[in-house]
Parts: structure tokens; C-alpha cells; sequence
């Protein structure tokens, strides 16, 4: 596996364990209780919280729709500052908050795509160039859909146990066959092989979830 | 092989995960046998979907579009 994926999983790895998923466990409150705090004096504690729970997601989508790592930075300032300023409008008995802040998400990438999109800057061969932003413009829904399933798959991720989360990563992200995660890892071929399965049923089960949540928005 | 012994590589071969000869013999189970393929397409919709997911990222280093403490939006 190349060294920096390993190396990213291993951080990654490190800052759930010791951010995100505590959280979650710890304070138990769900995401809509937390937006209800964001009027009430214990603001940065729940914009904390969504922000550990939510960063990663917005950051990846961002990546897919904005091509680079600096815009995507970029748009996860901006949706968290609109997530704040924005907070009266969710309204929980219209959809769940991920569904919410998807949209923000979406919105404000589309922005940060069309400012790109005007940006032009010489390169050394002394063509104009627009920079490493995907090219949607032929094709505006594509990028409405790939990013909404970009979105449910980075949230079932999110919402699988460490486990998990763990054998999914280091097979399909770290592209590891079974055998390399068993000798990585120290499981058994058969566990892994076992927990591999179930991670993928855990996720098809969090994706069908929430296309039935979607049907029952619309 | 029988179902039983291929189940448990469904998802493994979905990700092109085992090694060649088991891989094989998954193959030339599931093209005649309708229950496996069919736990086997829903499987590899994950796969699918899996396609469209950015790899796990680091938590953004920059937290400055979170409040400091004891203010309020304007």
C-alpha cells in the first residue's frame, strides 16, 4: 500500500478514536438536539461537535466537486459560518439535519465552483488555464447526484463502528486484498473476511435508510 | 464449492479483494447460482456507491469558522 494512504488511515484512525467517536458515545445527543443549542449559551460546544462529526464529510464532497484540497478547506469555513448564521432555518420536521447541511454543502460549493470558474491564470506554457475544478458545466446534475451519493456513502461510513470502518478503508481506500489485512492487521483470514461482508451490509443497510428518508422528505 | 463456502467471500470478491484462485472459484459459483448472484449484485451496488467516496480525510486543521467562546452571530 502506498506510505501516505497508510499513513493517512493511521491519523485518521487516531483522531476518531480520540475525537468523533467519543463524542458521539459521550454526549449522546443527536444532531437536530445540537442545533437546537446553537441559540443557547453553549454555542461552541455544539458547533464543536457538528463540526467533528461533519468536517471530514463536507471536506470530501468538497474534494470531488472543487478538484483541490485548499478549496475544499475553503468550503468547509464556509459552510460551517452559514451552518451557524443559518441555524433558524433548519427545521427538523422537514428532513434530518445531514439532509440540511447537504444542501448548505451543495450551495456553497457550487459557489466556490463558479468563482473558481472564473479565475483564469497563466501556466508555464503560457496558455490560460482554469484551474483543477471538475468540468460539470455540461452536465449540472451529475454533479447534484454524484455529490448527494458521495455525501450518503461518506456519512454511512462515518456511522459504521471502528471495525468496521477499519476493514473498509484499508480494502477499497488502501486497495489491501484480504490476506494483506490479515497479516496487517493480526485478524484471522476468516474474520476479516467475515467483517468485510458485514461492513458492506451495515452500509447498503445506512444507504437504503436513506433513500427511505428521502422518499418520505419529497 | 457450495453456497455456504461462498458467502463469506461475496464482499471480498466484490472488491476484487482475494487471491486469483478464489476468486475463480467464486466466479464459476455465482454464474449459475441465482440466489448467490443476487446477494452478490447488492453487494457490489456498495461497491459501487464506495466509487463516489473520497478517501478518509484528517479532521481540517483550520477550526477559525467556529465561534470563540461567548459570542454570537451578528
Amino acid at each position: 500500500m502506498d506510505i501516505a494512504v497508510s499513513d493517512l488511515l493511521e491519523s485518521d484512525r487516531r483522531q476518531r478514536s480520540s475525537h468523533s467517536v467519543m463524542s458521539r458515545r459521550a454526549d449522546g445527543l443527536s444532531d437536530e438536539q445540537l442545533m437546537t443549542n446553537l441559540d443557547e449559551p453553549q454555542v461552541e460546544v455544539a458547533l464543536s461537535k457538528l463540526y467533528d462529526r461533519y468536517s471530514r464529510t463536507v471536506y470530501g464532497v468538497g474534494l470531488n466537486i472543487l478538484g483541490d484540497r485548499a478549496t475544499a478547506e475553503e468550503l468547509v469555513q464556509d459552510v460551517f459560518l452559514k451552518m451557524w448564521r443559518s441555524s433558524r432555518t433548519f427545521d427538523a420536521s422537514r428532513g434530518s439535519f445531514s439532509t440540511w447541511l447537504y444542501r448548505v454543502t451543495r450551495s456553497a460549493a457550487i459557489d466556490l465552483y463558479r468563482k473558481r470558474a472564473h479565475k483564469v491564470h497563466p501556466v508555464p506554457n503560457g496558455e490560460l488555464h482554469v484551474a483543477a475544478a471538475r468540468d460539470f458545466s455540461e452536465d449540472p446534475q451529475k454533479m447534484v447526484d454524484e455529490s448527494w451519493l458521495s455525501w450518503r456513502v461518506s456519512r454511512a461510513l462515518e456511522v459504521l463502528d471502528a471495525p468496521h470502518r477499519e476493514v473498509i478503508e484499508l480494502a477499497y481506500f488502501g486497495g489491501l486484498s484480504q490476506r494483506e489485512i490479515s497479516k496487517r492487521s493480526g485478524m484471522p483470514l476468516g474474520t476479516v473476511k467475515s467483517r468485510t461482508k458485514s461492513a458492506f451490509k451495515r452500509l447498503r443497510g445506512e444507504l437504503a435508510l436513506e433513500d427511505t428518508l428521502q422518499e418520505a422528505i419529497r | 464449492m457450495r453456497c455456504a463456502e461462498i458467502h463469506p467471500n461475496q464482499a471480498a470478491f466484490a472488491l476484487g479483494g482475494l487471491e486469483p484462485e478464489e476468486a475463480a472459484e467464486v466466479r464459476s459459483h455465482l454464474a449459475p447460482c441465482l440466489s448467490c448472484w443476487k446477494e452478490f449484485e447488492e453487494l457490489e451496488s456498495v461497491y459501487c456507491a464506495l466509487q463516489v467516496a473520497s478517501p478518509p480525510q484528517p479532521l481540517p486543521t483550520s477550526r477559525s469558522c467556529l465561534p470563540a467562546p461567548r459570542t454570537s452571530p451578528t
